[in-house]
């Protein structure tokens, strides 16, 4: 069973297989991955370095009968190229079919059939838009065994391909490292932990604002800005229709060159319609060629320092820069990293356009799943918590869905509703302590009946992810029967290198524990008081409901919770003046009754 | 066997003498000297005294058996001389039958029989005087109500395996049934007893004699036939030990012992190279077993050594088949670099080309690019000796 991993990427695409020890990437005729573009033209399909050479100018998404990246696409349901409605899990489905034929007639490779795929996605790929991805999939008659996040793929594959992987492991155990993927169309980050053999994933960024199109659109309208300017040609002078393309295919070229060369010539021969002259010619130097590009490189290495400062990290901190994707050999971009990092700390990948698909490879050969990096937990009355599905959980794959069911009971329903959030913890790990910050994924609201009694509202609560990795759940009130949803898709992943063993145990001096312990929220956040209970634990009732219903418990010789009779205490109005025991005005010394300790 | 016993035969008849009718032998034929054991107590019958045996040897036949049924079933002997003037007289013809057949009649107790048997078994070798006293047994057995069923089992060709078989039919006989001539009295006890014994040891006589059937095999036959069941009759100790005591001769006692001892060690050695074969095979089993427990090992080891092979072998092939596809992948990516940066350097000089053709020639350009496009080939160069020297 030929399970391959299949790269697909924003600007290029590539099926990659482990054979023996190594990986074997499934190029296209001239040895590079496969341009993620697909043009409609005369009624035919054309995919890859055909459609890419049509392409006169930079960025993702429709020009023209071109679809750039068509993954980006996903999630509409269609789009007009060239006039015409397409739907874009059809575009997709085109790239991959041609992908798969690529593979399939690949000279020499002798590969007889692809079963399945481990697919790679952006970090920022949402679920309904990866259910998409894999209906492209199965029309283009490819099983998705499971998706894995780009960078954490392009990690796998650089830690498994090295040549002593224990010793690798050993190195950067309980260690950073940060995956710099910046490609043609996209620049994505991961900031992963490496423990005890598995990957986890620590935050993530991605944008598409500054991928390699973008240098290289920006260096061919300098240019062209700079000739119209030197031979003082006005707007109406046009070019060849054909000419955009070839000028943005020899800014590439010569953006390439600059990386070993001072200077270099751009010459188009007949560039201009209508002039004597219609060449196109101009000098580029690398200085000028650094300042055209210094704003882009600039605002791709801020989202470095912006998701470390989010993550709470500095750069000294980072074991591992992994640099992927074809921007990462650009001199410029070099030695910024050398800069942030150390030299020593940067590592370009051996891969080159293909780590990602080899990453892929690899994951497919170990059969590593993914599991789940930090536990989804339900907030319960009294902030404590409940994990529904713990850390390190395999997730599920091809057709299945893991399911956890849970019954809750409504301790306060005052307000008229049971309220339940989901939460996951921001450091991974097995077993997060009570008081580590987590990070809300969902809130869901359920209609109780005001005047029940704590405990008598119970409500079913049934979480699931299913194999494109969404996250859904349902509560439901049994007694109202209403029901409350919610979706999460960005739910953070970690894959065991080469079969290795989940164990999230936390490590001391964990920099994001360490740094969040006493920020439990968000300066200004607005936060929910879960009230819900898995239990019934009379000391989760709200002191002054409890005494409400139940007034012998407050008894002193039956020893109550001293949280809840000072809450009974607290929101008792002054028995003199009736106002709020905290209330400023009230003069009538009532609130030296109690200690709020 | 010829058919010479037939009465009818003539030649016989003349030998026997019309003048010389015999009277019937006395029911006890008693014996003076050792075969007194078979009827020495039993009361003489009606008729004339015993007859004394003449001093000359017989010189026939009918003469031999005439000496044997006057002699009334002592013991006699057949002298050579004796066996070969039988075997050389003529045979004889009816009346000798006839006689023979008469003087049988009056041998109520058929002891004569196994005494003419006794007699001739050392002259077996003349063949011709031995088959004469046979056929002389025979027609002393045809005429004995006791014995006349038994004849033609005597007769038949594959009676050696029908030992117990011919002396049941023998023991079971009643005895005390037959008719006496001139007598209506039955016959005693002690008569039937001896009558028994003369009846059954003919047969085992004839058994041994003719048939060639083993003395032991013989002997424990007539034991489990019929000397056990008349030693049953003497179950008590006492009536036991007066039995053997009476025995007038110790030596028959002994010979059946000796017999009876001799097959015990027979069966004894028997039994110890039975038990000696028993624990060589058992050995031998024990040897083979642990062959079998070598050999299942080795064949574990053999299969395992197999199994390694075949798993080496098939990872062999399978590194194999990676190996050669990473060769073609390596074939392949290299021709596509090399191919890339040709086609590229082609494609600037073609540029650079166009460059200089131009009025004026934008030489620049073509400087440009071709020492981009040599700067490339050069890299490219310097990558593929580095790659060779790898």
């Amino acid at each position: 069973m030929n399970v391959v991993g299949f790269d697909f990427g924003t600007t290029n695409s590539l099926i990659s297989l482990i054979k023996g020890d190594r990986a074997i990437s499934f190029f296209d005729d001239v040895g590079l991955p496969i341009p993620s573009v697909v043009c409609y033209e005369a009624g035919s399909t054309i995919v890859g370095r055909d459609a890419k050479r049509r392409m006169a100018t930079a960025g993702l998404g429709v020009y023209g009968n071109i679809v750039r990246s068509p993954k980006m696409l996903l999630g509409q349901e269609s789009v007009f190229v060239d006039g015409i409605e397409r739907g874009v899990t059809d575009v997709v489905a085109d790239l991959v079919k041609y992908v798969r034929q690529v593979a399939l007639t690949s000279p020499g490779r002798e590969l007889k059939d692809i079963d399945a795929a481990v697919v790679t996605i952006p970090v920022n790929f949402d679920g309904s838009r990866r259910a998409a991805l894999r209906d492209a999939f199965r029309r283009a008659g490819l099983r998705i065994t499971q998706f894995v996040h780009e960078p954490l793929a392009a990690l796998y594959g650089h830690l498994r391909a090295g040549g002593d992987r224990d010793e690798t492991m050993r190195k950067y155990d309980r260690q950073l490292v940060l995956v710099f993927d910046w490609g043609g169309g996209t620049l994505d980050l991961t900031l992963c932990r490496v423990q005890q053999g598995t990957l986890l994933q620590v935050a993530n960024d991605g944008t598409d604002e500054v991928g390699g199109d973008r240098f290289d659109e920006a260096i061919k309208n300098e240019v062209i800005r700079s000739v119209r300017k030197t031979r003082k040609l006005d707007d109406g002078v046009q070019a060849h229709p054909d000419a955009a393309a070839r000028l943005l295919h020899l800014c590439e070229q010569a953006k390439i060159d600059l990386s070993a060369r001072d200077s270099v010539q751009i010459y188009l021969h007949d560039y201009f319609r209508g002039l004597s002259d219609g060449s196109l010619e101009h000098a580029l130097p690398r200085t000028e060629l650094e300042r055209i590009c210094t704003p882009l490189v600039d605002a791709g290495l801020d989202r470095i320092s912006t998701l470390l400062e989010a993550a709470r990290v500095s750069p000294a901190q980072i074991a591992l820069c992994l640099a992927t994707g074809g921007m990462v050999n650009m001199p410029v971009i070099k030695s910024r990293l050398h800069e942030l990092f150390g030299a020593q700390r940067v590592c370009v990948a051996a891969g080159g356009g293909a780590a990602i698909a080899e990453g892929a490879a690899w994951i497919a050969h170990d059969r590593a799943g993914l599991r789940l990096a930090k536990s989804v937990e339900l907030q319960l009355a009294r902030n404590s918590h409940l994990t529904l599905i713990p850390a390190g959980a395999e997730m599920p794959t091809e057709r299945e869905v893991r399911r956890e069911k849970c019954l809750l009971y409504c301790v306060d329903p005052r307000d008229g509703f049971a309220k339940m959030q989901i939460l996951t913890p921001l450091k991974p790990g097995r077993q997060p302590m009570p008081n580590d910050p987590r990070l809300v994924l969902g809130t869901m609201v359920v209609r109780v009946h005001p005047e029940a009694r704590p405990f008598f509202e119970r409500i079913e609560l049934e979480v699931g992810i299913d194999d494109n990795l969404i996250l859904r759940g349902q509560a439901r009130s049994m007694m109202g029967g209403e029901v409350a949803n919610v979706e999460v898709h960005n739910l953070d992943f970690g894959v065991a290198v080469g079969g290795a063993t989940t164990d999230g145990t936390p490590s001391k001096g964990d920099p994001i524990t360490a740094e969040h312990a006493h920020d439990r929220h968000e300066p200004g956040a607005v936060t929910v008081r879960a009230n819900v209970a898995d239990q019934i634990e009379h000391a989760l009732v709200p002191g002054e409901l409890w005494y409400k219903h139940h007034p012998e418990e407050f008894d002193t010789r039956r020893n109550p919770p001293r949280i809840q009779v000072e809450e009974r205490l607290y929101y008792e109005p002054c028995a003199r003046c009736g106002k709020a025991i905290n209330d400023p005005l009230c003069q009538c010394g009532s609130a030296s009754k109690f200690s709020t300790g | 066997m010829p058919d010479s016993t037939h009465p009818s035969n003539p030649a016989t008849r003349g030998d026997l003498g019309a003048d010389s009718p015999r009277a019937p032998l006395p029911l006890a034929t008693v014996e003076r000297d050792a075969d007194r054991s078979n009827d020495a107590n039993a009361p003489m019958p009606d008729g004339p005294p015993p007859v004394r045996a003449k001093a000359e040897d017989p010189d026939n036949l009918q003469s031999f058996v005439a000496l044997a049924y006057a002699r009334k079933g002592q013991r006699i002997g057949m002298k050579k001389k004796v066996a070969v003037a039988i075997a050389q007289g003529p045979p004889p013809d009816d009346a000798v039958w006839a006689r023979i057949q008469d003087l049988a009649r009056h041998d109520v107790l058929l002891a004569v029989p196994k005494q003419m048997l006794l007699a001739a078994i050392p002259n077996k070798g003349t063949s011709r005087a031995w088959s004469q006293v046979l056929e002389a047994c025979l027609a002393a057995l045809r005429v004995h109500p006791a014995s006349s069923e038994l004849v033609p089992m005597l007769l038949s060709a594959n009676g050696g395996g029908r030992v117990d078989e011919l002396l049941d039919q023998a023991a079971a006989f009643r005895f005390d049934t037959i008719p006496r001539p001139g007598s209506t009295k039955p016959l005693s006890a002690s008569h039937t007893a001896t009558l028994r014994a003369n009846v059954t040891g003919t047969v085992a006589l004839w058994m041994v004699a003719v048939w060639g059937v083993a003395s032991p095999t013989v002997l424990r036959s007539l034991h489990e036939r019929v000397w056990s069941t008349e030693s049953r009759r003497a179950s008590a100790m006492t009536e036991a030990w007066r039995r053997v005591l009476d025995v007038r001769d110790p030596s028959a006692l002994g010979l059946a012992c000796d017999a009876f001892v001799s097959e015990a060690n027979h069966a004894r050695r028997d039994a110890d190279a039975a038990r000696t074969s028993e624990a060589a095979a058992l050995r031998r089993m024990a040897d083979l077993e642990a062959t079998i427990t070598q050999l299942k090992a080795q064949l574990d080891q053999e299969r395992s050594t197999n199994e390694d092979l075949r798993r080496a072998a098939t990872q062999a092939s399978r590194d194999a088949e990676a190996a050669l596809s990473h060769a073609r992948d390596d074939y392949e990516r290299l021709r596509t670099r090399v191919l890339r940066r040709l086609t590229r350097e082609v494609e600037l000089l073609d540029e650079g080309m166009l460059a200089i053709k131009r009025e004026p020639p934008k030489l620049h350009v073509m400087t440009d690019h071709g020492d981009r496009a040599l700067s490339g080939l050069r890299e490219e160069i310097k990558a593929l000796q580095r790659e060779a020297g790898q």
